[in-house]
């Protein structure tokens, strides 16, 4: 973030206004930053580690197991409203089994799908990405074409055919998610390297003999990290929301294993009787898509400074 | 005459902006439209003109940056106008460049000493100590300090970053040194240091240096030679000292007094030649000599025929292309 | 009529930055008056302080810059005194401005006709036809061939030097007492600088509009301008009539720069001034130059007076008036 702030200061300095305009503008701008957008991005990451920290903490210090059944404890509401009840802080569902252990047993498996699904996406839009920006020609043309095709396809539907297809289990909820979120990366990954690869010190490199491959990785990749890494918050916002989404449609990870979506899936038939079953899961991925899209936000504002300016 | 280190043979350069889904391109654009010339062993071509005439592009051909549409580069006396692969690896530590802008040249996310190990790493040259001493020694010759190498570029001034730029193409003991524009984007005081640093450069590593700039008396200054580019062509090339003090293309004429003199004051100014209008489009060139429609002794002649790149009768290193030399 | 008053005349301003590390002074104990018709230039190298120098001029230091002290009156009005609302009145109307790059400073998706118009709508009362009228009118001043089929056009349908032209035309179209032109020329190419060169010196000459001209190049300085003021880290180093400080310079950093530019007359050696100009975060105490001044002495660490050497020529350094250094630098190259 630092470099990022001082990279925009020297540009300030450069157009337009030299002397100590630019100067000021740039004092201004920063601090503005740091004020405003910093705190917003700083805000959602910090929600995002709470949630992760307590999907590891939770479970493990849960006097309940996340798939005990106690059928003489069914249905009973959270903690303040029956505090005669059995003290189960978000209630039990018709099983008899502890919501706030299910909740967060669930958030590990969202977590770990939906980030595992950004990274693989990032990977693979990255990779393509670059080869489309930098190299050109056939390449880009290729890859862009599939980019195209992949976003006019319906996304729901291919991934209720892949699930259909191939079963719903982790890894191919994981791939599925790669093959629909890969496109956003590999468009921010090749606009980047279509400018960086004008770049004086780009055509630098190319003179003292540096390769394709040295000049994606060293020069390229490294100044594309900013938009890639707003991209990738707003992803796993989506990705979340997806997931749960699948889950709910009984077509992600299968029951009894909890995800927030199929929780939300089986509260669905006793929302009269039974609110907190579906509630607490709600407000959860509502917190952690929010989170994500602040986050998202928050970074974007620091980053398209220095974006336009490229 | 010095032998010569490169030669160009008749380059050109078009580029066609892409052609749309159905076909419809617009006019190709002939950034350079047959430029020869050499560059004297241990001397410096200055090629001059104005932005568009193609004096960068032709750089970049030479830097193998950009791939000529048809026509050769020689580089002591071997074809290098397709070399590809490995020989192309060890072309680029033979011809290095300077940039224009040491603000845009330089990686800002590398401190000085990874920009300057960047070379060696890229030809896998000498060990860590070895580079370590080589990278010192560049810092000496370009006038920094060791005490630099732990910087980023924003941390100095545009004069010093053009130093850093200029060690870094000095890295690979290059034979040639291609100067984009070295010293535009600097202030004046900082501007003589860099000419003067560039030509004791020469003196002492035997350098022969492309020089490609708009500012005529930077050309002039530490050229040995100089070509003027109007339009994708060299409307005329000479040695500097003859060309300075008698040009004889009537554009050369005009861009020199062209130049702001700081001792010619507002009383005598308007004696200058004054050219009328832009430049025309390098998309959409005038018939016969591109010069013509901007040019005071224009004449039918000129509109129709384009006059060819020759030497003077008594002088063959003296050449211009005009129908009506000054 | 009696002598005219200056259109504009600065005294002691000074402009200050809060920044995180402190305030930065990038103008201090600025003064200088332009004369009617006359063209006066400000030059000096990035971070001498000339630009922030107009932009105080104009009250366009935006926050965190202030102007903290001096004056700058312009026929009459104290500038600094007036509100907002007032200061807009002027900008545009009695002072107008151009800058460097008249790409970035122009809509790109506004016609040329609808934006040079722009400051008729804002300060006059004029109908619509005879806005186009003074529009049309503007760009044939100015030079451009057929003005009044180009009404229409974008800004992008015009070359660099046409741009530059437009931009002139909408400074001019109020007939402004004071052009304030930021490195006019630098984006443009010499052949295209010669002809803005000629623009702005028939405009001065025929509408009597006195021209700030803010710019690096002494050359242009030389070719332009009535007066000039040198100024360095801040302050103005040498001023007085063009001619004369330009050929006789009586400050070190004058005579400096003059021997290290290259000349298309001439084929002396470069004697380049050694070192960088200061960052504007520099705190300078004593005479600003000395650092890079090869003639310094011991009286170099306190401020230098303003000296005044002829008739409108004043130098800030201590051994102006004697010029002994002028002795030793003419013998050291050479010159008589």
């Amino acid at each position: 973030m630092t470099l990022a702030s001082s990279n925009t200061d020297k540009h300030a300095e450069l157009d337009g206004w030299p002397d100590a305009a630019g100067l000021s503008d740039t004092f201004r701008r920063s601090w503005h930053l740091i004020q405003s957008e910093g705190r917003l991005a700083l805000g959602g990451a910090l929600v995002l580690l709470t949630i992760i920290t307590l999907a590891f903490l939770i479970p493990a210090l849960s006097p309940f197991d996340w798939n005990g059944q106690d059928l003489t404890s069914r249905l009973q509401p959270p903690l303040w409203i029956d505090e005669n009840g059995l003290r189960r802080w978000f209630g039990t569902d018709a099983l008899g089994r502890d919501i706030l252990t299910r909740v967060f047993v669930g958030a590990r498996l969202s977590l770990l799908v939906s980030f595992g699904a950004v990274a693989g996406a990032a990977l693979v839009g990255t990779v393509l990405g670059l080869l489309a920006g930098y190299l050109g020609g056939r390449v880009d043309t290729v890859i862009m074409r599939t980019v195209d095709l992949q976003l006019a396809f319906p996304v729901m539907l291919l991934a209720l055919s892949v699930v259909a297809l191939i079963g719903p289990n982790l890894v191919n909820l994981i791939l599925v998610f790669v093959l629909t979120g890969w496109p956003g990366f590999a468009r921010t990954v090749r606009a980047s390297s279509l400018a960086l690869r004008e770049k004086r010190y780009v055509e630098a490199a190319r003179g003292l003999g540096a390769g394709r491959a040295r000049i994606m990785g060293q020069y390229i990749l490294p100044n594309a990290l900013g938009p890639l890494t707003v991209v990738a918050t707003f992803e796993l916002a989506k990705v979340l929301i997806f997931e749960s989404s699948l889950s709910f449609l009984s077509l992600g990870i299968q029951p009894p294993i909890p995800t927030w979506g199929n929780i939300m899936a089986e509260g669905r038939s006793l929302l009269e009787v039974a609110w907190w079953v579906t509630f607490f899961p709600g407000i959860m991925l509502v917190f952690a898509a929010m989170a994500a899209n602040l986050t998202g936000d928050g970074l974007n504002s620091i980053v398209d400074p220095r974006l336009r300016k490229q | 005459m010095t032998r010569a280190i490169l030669a160009a043979h008749d380059l050109r350069k078009k580029f066609a902006p892409r052609t749309s889904f159905l076909g419809h391109g617009q006019e190709t654009i002939r950034a350079v439209d047959g430029v020869s010339f050499t560059v004297g062993e241990g001397q410096t071509l200055g090629l001059v003109g104005e932005s568009g005439c193609g004096k960068s592009t032709t750089a970049r051909m030479v830097m193998r940056l950009l791939d000529p549409t048809s026509g050769s580069i020689e580089f002591q006396g071997a074809d290098i106008t397709s070399t590809r692969g490995k020989a192309l690896r060890s072309l680029r530590s033979d011809i290095q460049m300077v940039f224009q802008d040491p603000y845009e040249s330089l990686n800002p996310r590398r401190q000085v000493k990874e920009i300057l190990a960047e070379p060696f790493r890229i030809h896998r040259r000498p060990t860590d100590h070895r580079m370590r001493s080589r990278i010192l020694d560049l810092l000496d010759l370009v006038g920094l300090l060791p005490q630099h190498l732990g910087r980023y570029p924003f941390e100095f001034s545009g004069g010093q970053r053009q130093r850093i730029g200029i060690a870094r193409a000095l890295a690979l003991d290059p034979k040639l040194l291609v100067l984009d524009e070295p010293v535009s984007a600097l202030d004046v005081s900082v501007q003589a240091q860099i000419l003067n640093l560039l030509i004791g450069l020469q003196k002492d590593l035997g350098l022969s240096y492309l020089l490609i700039a708009h500012d005529l008396a930077v050309v002039k200054h530490i050229s040995h030679r100089v070509a003027v580019m109007y339009l994708g062509r060299i409307v005329e090339n000479s040695e500097s000292h003859q060309l300075f003090d008698q040009p004889r293309h009537p554009y050369t004429k005009a861009l020199m007094s062209s130049v702001p003199d700081p001792t010619v004051f507002k009383s005598s100014v308007s004696q200058r030649i004054r050219l009328e209008g832009d430049p025309p489009s390098p998309a959409d060139p005038p018939d016969g000599c591109h010069f013509h429609t901007r040019c005071w002794l224009a004449t039918e002649q000129c509109a129709a025929v384009s006059p060819a790149l020759v030497g003077d009768t008594k002088d063959e290193t003296r050449k211009v292309a005009c129908h009506f030399p000054l | 009529m009696s002598a005219e008053h200056p259109v504009l005349s600065v005294r002691n301003l000074r402009t200050e930055f809060a920044t995180r590390e402190g305030t930065v002074v990038p103008v201090s104990d600025v003064s200088f008056d332009i004369d009617r018709g006359q063209i006066f230039s400000l030059v000096g190298e990035s971070g001498s302080g000339k630009s922030v120098t107009a932009m105080s001029v104009m009250r366009l230091v935006r926050p965190p810059g202030r102007i903290t002290g001096g004056s700058v009156t312009f026929d009459d009005t104290d500038l600094l005194a007036l509100n907002q609302r007032e200061m807009k009145r002027v900008r545009g109307s009695q002072i107008s401005m151009i800058f460097q790059d008249p790409m970035t400073s122009l809509n790109p998706v506004l016609s040329v006709g609808d934006q040079i118009a722009e400051p008729l709508r804002a300060h006059t009362s004029m109908n619509k036809k005879q806005v186009s009228d003074a529009v049309v009118e503007a760009l044939k001043d100015v030079g451009i061939p057929r003005a009044r089929r180009r009404l229409e056009d974008r800004p992008h349908q015009f070359s660099g030097g046409m741009r530059q032209r437009v931009m002139i035309a909408m400074a001019m179209i109020n007939r402004p007492k004071l052009l304030i032109a930021d490195e006019p020329t630098t984006a443009l190419d010499v052949t295209i600088q010669a002809q803005i060169l000629d623009l702005l010196l028939e405009i001065c000459q025929q509408s009597r509009t006195s021209i700030l001209l803010i710019t690096h190049d002494l050359g242009v300085v030389a070719n332009i301008s009535d007066k000039v003021a040198v100024m360095y880290a801040g302050q103005i180093h040498e001023t007085g009539p063009t001619q004369e400080v330009m050929t006789q310079p009586r400050g070190p950093y004058l005579w400096g720069l003059l021997r290290s530019m290259p000349r298309l007359q001439g084929t002396d050696a470069l004697d380049p001034i050694r070192g960088q100009p200061p960052l504007v975060t520099e705190a300078l105490t004593g005479c600003r130059f000395a650092p890079r001044c090869a003639f310094r002495a011991e009286a170099c660490n306190t401020d230098p007076p303003s000296h005044i050497v002829a008739t409108g020529h004043e130098v800030r350094c201590h051994f102006a008036p004697d010029s002994e250094w002028v002795r030793q630098a003419r013998a050291q190259a050479g010159l008589p």
